[in-house]
């Protein structure tokens, strides 16, 4: 199963639980129904046709009320849910020993998956060994670990615990986990208003006069109906919701092994929760709506989100004993090499792919790319990658890369920074300029992609300046080129959700005839970055147009005029919001034409990796020759 | 009916009262990010003044007035960080960096008259980590400031500002500082 096959899967197990759900509720309603009829009739009806729609519309309104509070509250993206679990944010330039080996996994893990960095947390209160990921999509993911986490676990560890989180992002399982809470809130509202009731009625049943006595009564009996009825529909709706999370749960390990090769460092981290006496469980009252999240169980109780631990463990490591899990507690950690110390001396980056490999490294990681990753990061000029860890000089970093090499426009761009009047960010600047200036052209955009989790630090105000600056200087020179096209995209997508909230889109199914065009758009762009000649530039278009089917074949290479960046742009935009299964067949086609003569340039990698990203399907950085 | 009104007055209540507690933690938070680069900070002063103290044999007073300022304030950064929305030890932190920043001042002041201390190249690098240290507080003190603002109007405003006196929120210390120099324009130089 390849990425999108996983991420179609992943929707359409969501449909299918809206129906389980569907009819939960129309139970639901039913047996609230007839708890009033029988109420009202003094036993003698189970239902009455004429109060049937207000007490219908009542529960639905509850239940709805209740997915919405839900929903809103998981909505709001991985930062809030993160620090709702009171999670507390790491500063990216912390020099804590421990929270920074916590950076430099995921640092790695970020650069080799091409997912921009996340916000990390640490569940400061939390001694249990445990972790996990929330956020819609690549561009709000947060990662949060516990501190027990921290304390316990080695770096190979760590790594499969990052790893396995990541792979619930990839897998889209967070979408999955929004739908699954916000209707168990709902249904958890239903018994909220029983209880409520009940203890009103408890309460003035003390004190009361002869007459209020069977209202009461009657008070107290709904209640406590419908605390009964909400109970049973938190059982079987936590009961659906466990059953499939053990199901990604499986998945996710599976990936983790996947990505980092090395199913030691999982299974060890299991064991460690194994042998530990407070194992992976938090403390945290909101973490009980949210088990499903977490790397290991939250919660004992009898609706395990997770598998047995012995069960992961022994898929993991088929030699598994668990008597020996004590023991293996109780020995010191033993201290191996860490992939980062061990250096990326083995030359260039992994083997340049072939056209058909790419979809298939979509959302996917390779211990290759990991160690190519760590290579790339130990590359960059240590300023550099400090001024990636602080807000002040992540900004003037991204200024920097947006500098033009010629000084008139550069000059210019500097006038525009002194009147937003941001003195500290130009002295940072001057500071950072000759060593941004040197950078090689492949490592400008990973870099960007490192500064985004210091930029999330940014205050809304300040976020709003930045994004300002940013357009005004790409807009300098009165032209957008495709390294400025592509950094511009990649932050919008990944920092506006944060400042300036906007609704998920839904899948949208536009017509096929329409994204045909799109695909063109995309295609000939592409042709024309990579091949010089008209012949070569067609060629290369016909290689992508052939794999969009037969419908395609009337498609022509478009000119220049007609497929500059504003139009890719736009392409992109409608694309973003066709169903994977389109994105999969627009990204194969994107890899065909890229690869038509056999050579990829370092413009169609960016580009390609742009086109990717805006897809939300995260390229490794796999592309550059 | 009034089953109906009490439940969604209990709601506006707990979503009031959630997004109080989310804005103080957002700018408890956001004092982290000071937190960090008061700490390098700190970290420099020692060096700077070693590193002063082989030429600068009359200036003993100064140079002690600098360590005896850092680590008043190391104690009360460390105050201050433990709970970043109680007003007081806010304020103590304030003063004492106030004081740290014009015995620094001072010291550099001084050191202007000695040539070869200025020629010194540990001396070039820690004064423009120093510098660079202090234009990124002043960022990151803007960041502070922007969501204790952000949480003082909410607890200020009608009606959320009933719940947030029913239930104590207190209102957060915003970090002043008058700076000219802050304010100054920058020359490009490269």
């Amino acid at each position: 199963m390849d990425f999108f096959a996983r991420q179609e899967a992943a929707r359409r197990s969501t449909g299918r639980l809206l129906v389980l759900y569907g009819f939960a509720i129309a139970a639901i309603i039913l047996a609230v129904h007839a708890l009033f009829s029988l109420l009202t009739s003094g036993g003698a009806q189970w239902f009455t046709l004429s109060t049937f729609p207000v007490s219908c519309g009542i529960t639905l309104l509850v239940v709805f009320a209740g997915v919405g509070v839900g929903k809103a509250s998981l909505s709001a993206g991985g930062r809030a849910v993160a620090e709702m679990c009171g999670g507390r944010p790491v500063e990216p330039g912390s020099r804590d020993p421990a929270e920074r080996r916590f950076l430099n996994v995921v640092e790695e893990m970020a650069i080799a998956s091409g997912v921009p960095m996340p916000a990390l947390f640490v569940l400061e209160d939390e001694l249990g060994i445990n972790a996990f990921a929330a956020g819609h999509n690549t561009g709000d993911f947060a990662v949060a670990v516990s501190r027990g986490c921290l304390d316990q676990l080695d770096r190979d560890e760590l790594q499969g615990v990052v790893a396995h989180e990541f792979s619930h992002i990839l897998n889209n399982d967070m979408r999955r986990n929004l739908n699954l809470t916000g209707w168990l809130y709902g249904i958890m509202g239903l018994a909220l208003i029983g209880r409520i009731l009940f203890e009103i009625a408890g309460r003035s049943g003390r004190s009361r006069s002869k007459d209020s006595g069977q209202i009461t009564a009657a008070l107290f009996l709904f209640g406590l109906g419908l605390l009964l009825i909400g109970w049973v529909g938190q059982f079987f709706a936590r009961a659906i919701q466990a059953a499939i999370s053990r199901q990604r749960e499986h998945l996710a390990d599976a990936s983790a092994v996947q990505f980092t090769r090395n199913p030691e460092g999982i299974a060890n981290a299991l064991k460690k929760i194994a042998g530990y006496p407070t194992g992976s469980n938090i403390a945290n009252p909101r973490a009980s709506a949210m088990a499903h999240m977490f790397f290991a169980s939250a919660l004992n109780s009898l609706f395990a989100t997770h598998p047995p631990l012995e069960e992961r463990i022994k898929l993991l490591d088929p030699h598994f004993n668990p008597e020996l899990a004590q023991l293996l507690a109780d020995e010191p950690s033993r201290s191996r090499v860490p992939a980062a110390a061990s250096g990326f001396t083995g030359g260039g980056p992994p083997p340049l792919p072939r056209a058909a490999k790419v979809t298939r490294q979509v959302g996917s990681l390779a211990p290759a790319q990991i160690n190519h990753a760590a290579g790339l990061l130990a590359a960059l000029p240590a300023p550099l990658v400090a001024a990636t860890h602080e807000p002040l000089g992540a900004s003037a970093l991204v200024y920097g890369l947006l500098l033009d090499a010629e000084p008139a426009i550069r000059a210019a761009q500097f006038a525009r920074l002194q009147q937003t009047g941001q003195p500290a960010c130009l002295r940072e600047l001057n500071r950072l300029g000759p060593k941004i200036a040197a950078l090689p052209t492949g490592s400008r955009l990973p870099l960007a992609s490192l500064a985004t989790a210091a930029l999330r630090r940014l205050s809304p105000a300040q976020y709003t300046q930045f994004r300002r600056d940013v357009d005004a200087l790409i807009e300098a020179d009165n032209s957008v080129d495709l390294f400025e096209f592509a950094l511009q995209k990649n932050l919008r997508r990944h920092l506006d959700p944060q400042f300036l909230p906007a609704p998920a889109r839904a899948t949208q199914h536009y017509p096929a005839a329409a994204l045909l065009q799109d695909g063109a758009v995309l295609l000939s762009c592409l042709a024309h970055l990579g091949a010089k000649d008209r012949t070569a530039q067609a060629a290369a278009f016909q290689a992508g147009a052939m794999q969009l089917g037969t419908a395609a074949a009337g498609l022509r290479l478009l000119p220049l005029s007609e497929c500059n960046l504003a139009q890719v742009d736009a392409a992109l935009d409608r694309l973003a919001a066709a169903a994977p299964r389109v994105k999969k067949v627009v990204i194969e086609a994107c890899a065909h034409a890229v690869a038509h003569d056999g050579f990829i340039h370092d413009r169609e990698a960016e580009l390609l990796r742009a086109i990717g990203d805006s897809l939300d399907c995260p390229l490794p950085p796999l592309l550059q020759a | 009916m009034l089953v109906g009104g009490a439940l969604l007055l209990g709601i506006f209540v707990v979503g009031v009262y959630n997004g109080l507690v989310t804005l103080r933690n957002r700018f408890k938070n956001a004092f982290a990010q000071i937190d960090v680069q008061l700490k390098r900070r700190y970290d420099l002063i020692p060096n700077l003044v070693e590193t002063c103290k082989g030429y600068m044999k009359h200036e003993s007073g100064t140079l002690e007035a600098v360590i005896a300022a850092r680590n008043s304030a190391v104690s009360a950064a460390g105050r201050a960080a433990a709970n970043p929305a109680d007003a007081d030890s806010m304020r103590q932190l304030l003063q004492a960096e106030g004081q740290l920043t014009a015995g620094l001042s001072r010291l550099l002041a001084v050191a202007e008259a000695y040539p070869d201390l200025k020629a010194n190249t540990n001396m070039i690098a820690l004064q423009e980590e120093l510098t660079s240290t202090e234009n990124r507080i002043a960022f990151a003190r803007q960041a502070f400031n922007d969501a204790a603002t952000e949480y003082n109007i909410k607890r200020e405003v009608f009606p959320s500002n009933l719940i947030a006196n029913t239930f104590n929120f207190t209102a957060a210390e915003l970090w002043k500082v008058e700076n000219a120099a802050e304010r100054q324009n920058v020359k490009v130089s490269f």
